[in-house]
């Protein structure tokens, strides 16, 4: 991969085979590195021409050349993806669907038991959150209206 | 780009005689395994020989591949489809059998990686209600699976007490209503135990569950109380008294508790002193587990995290220690990591574990339940939501029903990027039978689902490990003590066969 980079710009340029690499597994690579790149595309007859842009201003060289090959790994592990797809197609449908269809646990849903419908383990729940309720208001501190959601965002960068 | 092994070029291949199967190159000899869950260790001379089809009948080694399912004109499928189920036994299961419930995010703890995304103990707004507790052990009791395992995790449980009693007790009636298996099990960091709560627990036999990471100076740094303190010193003193309790009563003996460690950046200069704690603790088993980067563990990455080489290599030299005290007699702890992958490996049964699984356990296995009733397909995917992306919420139990949750779209996604046969490298894995992906942890790392295997910690993390149990399985020395393990282990929680429909059982 011949990369040309334009610093001021924060880009970097490069062709990608069509030979090798469809549209799909560009735009799921695009869309996997989304936080840190946008993804200019045009095409040749041969070659899908790439401009990476890279989203952070302190982009230099060696970044540039780090995102485009950061690029490059997740455009093949995409592209391999298709082939082991279509490659193990049959089995893999097998497994999700046995798997799914046991959990589903039958055609309707059980119905719950008759003794859970009877007036006497109705009283029980109510008697049991009654207590709950009591114990709550006795030992717990008062508690607060709902303070939104306690963690920002985490940033990009984070070092993992 | 790949870490897998390639056969040497030129090596001559002569495969139409051959079953499907994977191999790796283990330095000096190799391993194949096979769907089927089966493996063999080949010294290298005999792998070429394999692999040039010249292993005929009457050779030493024919009856092991034969026996094995390597040898395509010789495959007994009605055993292999019998061990390729009992492998796999989980995607048979009618359902997730392990519930957890996050009965508030407040904790009295500030742990340097804190997994679950706690809040203030003033945060009384994340504390469930007792409706919303009403609300969730009903949805629970509308999956399908006859085991049911709710799980107590926070924040700190124990600061949502009437709450964690409500559970308990609403979920023992309707399991015996409806006679099914019921286990409960507390996650807790024991500072804020007393003698009341244990009675009840006991009681009710709910088994009961703490963090320990080592000595005090190590504990105290990665788990310290808010405002400052020292905790280590509270774990001890409770794992002691509880043992206390549980050795002097016959009945109480199944309740022992159990300790789990998390592995920071500063475990890694004390493996054996935090084996030797263990030990002096008398508990049966340690689980050398990495830290994750999901939740609030990303934001201090820099601070507690490592590469999953360094935890790959503090595990060898941890799990050496380990096995050196068990052929030295001086104890015969076990390494709760090792015992999940040997039940796989060797017995080729599935542990439970709902991270190595294909497809993974998210929802298939478990769901997790927040304060506010809210559905995730895992903790982890909680720990997401808690940092504003709400993307792995499945349901919520105001709402949904089972089948809602599991035709949900991001379960859907979860199954198919779990299932390894569609994952690249994965696929052509030598521990792929034994393995599985996590999507949580690779959106969390990779930001999708799928993941990039080849650069993906989860992944060299766990080959790591993987050629570490293997590499103990060939070594005479080591297996001795691995087959011990196996012996003693009882994976109970998953198949507690003996326990009657309806009766609490403990985990």
């Amino acid at each position: 991969m011949i990369l040309e980079t334009d610093v001021p710009e924060r880009s970097v340029s490069f062709d990608i085979p069509k030979k090798i690499y469809s549209m799909d597994a560009l735009r799921i690579a695009a869309q996997t590195l989304s936080s840190k790149i946008d993804v200019y595309l045009t095409e040749s007859k041969t070659d899908f021409e790439v401009t990476l842009k890279a989203k952070r201003r302190d982009a230099g060289e060696p970044q540039l050349e780090a995102l485009a090959g950061e690029f490059g790994n997740e455009l093949l592990n995409q592209e391999y993806r298709f082939i082991v797809g279509r490659f193990n197609q049959k089995i893999s449908s097998l497994i999700i669907t046995q798997t799914l269809m046991a959990s589903r646990g039958g055609e309707t849903p059980a119905a719950p038991p008759a003794e859970e419908q009877t007036p006497a383990f109705k009283a029980m729940v109510a008697e049991l959150m009654k207590n709950a309720e009591a114990e709550v208001a006795r030992t717990m501190p008062k508690k607060i209206p709902h303070q939104g959601t306690p963690l920002p965002p985490v940033k990009e960068d984070a070092g993992v | 780009m790949s870490r897998l092994t390639a056969l040497a070029k030129g090596a001559p291949v002569e495969t139409s005689g051959l079953a499907a199967f994977n191999f790796r190159d283990m330095g000096g000899w190799h391993l194949l395994t096979n769907e089927w869950g089966q493996f063999l260790m080949l010294s290298t001379a005999d792998f070429h020989r394999f692999m040039a089809g010249k292993i005929i009948a009457g050779d030493p080694l024919y009856p092991e591949l034969e026996s094995r399912g390597f040898l395509k004109a010789r495959l007994d499928f009605k055993q292999l489809a019998a061990n390729y189920v009992k492998k796999n036994s989980f995607q048979w299961f009618p359902g997730p059998s392990l519930h957890m419930i996050v009965v508030t995010l407040r904790c009295n703890q500030k742990c340097q990686y804190c997994h679950s995304s706690v809040v203030d103990p003033s945060r009384t707004d994340t504390d469930m209600d007792v409706e919303t507790a009403k609300k969730t052990v009903d949805f629970i009791f509308q999956t399908p699976n006859p085991t049911i395992c709710i799980e107590f995790q926070g924040g700190e449980p124990l600061l949502n007490w009437p709450v964690v009693k409500f559970i308990t007790e609403y979920a023992q009636a309707k399991a015996k209503a409806s006679k099914r298996k019921l286990l409960m099990a507390l996650v807790c960091n024991f500072t804020l135990m007393t003698e009341e709560k244990l009675d009840f627990l006991f009681d009710h036999h709910v088994s009961i569950c703490t963090s320990l990471d080592g000595p005090a100076e190590l504990h105290n740094k990665n788990r310290p109380f808010l405002g400052g303190g020292e905790a280590q010193q509270k774990v001890v003193h409770w794992l002691e008294k509880i043992q206390e309790r549980c050795n002097a009563d016959e009945k109480k003996k199944f309740y022992l508790p159990g300790a789990l460690m998390t592995t920071t950046r500063f475990s890694f200069d004390y493996g054996p002193q935090i084996v030797d704690l263990y030990v002096k603790l008398g508990l049966e088993q340690i689980f050398l587990r990495p830290l994750s980067p999901i939740g609030y563990a990303k934001r201090v990455w820099k601070d507690v995290g490592y590469e999953s080489e360094e935890f790959v290599r503090f595990y060898e030299k941890t799990l050496d220690y380990i096995i050196d005290l068990n052929v030295s007699g001086k104890s015969n702890i076990m390494e709760r990591m090792a015992l999940i992958l040997l039940s796989k490996v060797v017995k080729g049964e599935d542990p439970g574990f709902m991270d190595l699984r294909s497809p993974a356990g998210a929802v298939l296995g478990c769901l997790a339940y927040n304060y506010n009733g809210e559905i995730f397909v895992s903790d982890e995917g909680r720990m997401v939501d808690h940092q504003g992306d709400p993307i792995f919420r499945v349901g919520d139990v105001a709402k949904s029903d089972w089948t809602s949750v599991l035709d949900h779209p991001t379960t859907r996604a979860c199954v198919t990027a779990s299932t390894l046969d569609n994952q690249p490298m994965c696929h052509q894995c030598a521990f792929k039978p034994y393995c599985g992906v996590e999507p949580v942890f690779h959106y969390e790392t990779q930001k999708s689902v799928f993941g990039q295997m080849p650069t993906s910690g989860w992944c060299i993390s766990h080959m790591g490990v993987f050629d570490v149990i293997f590499r103990k399985l060939r070594d005479p020395r080591s297996r001795k003590v691995l087959d011990s393990w196996l012996e003693r282990d009882q994976c109970r929680w998953q198949e507690s066969e003996a326990v009657p429909a309806g009766q609490p059982e403990v985990v």
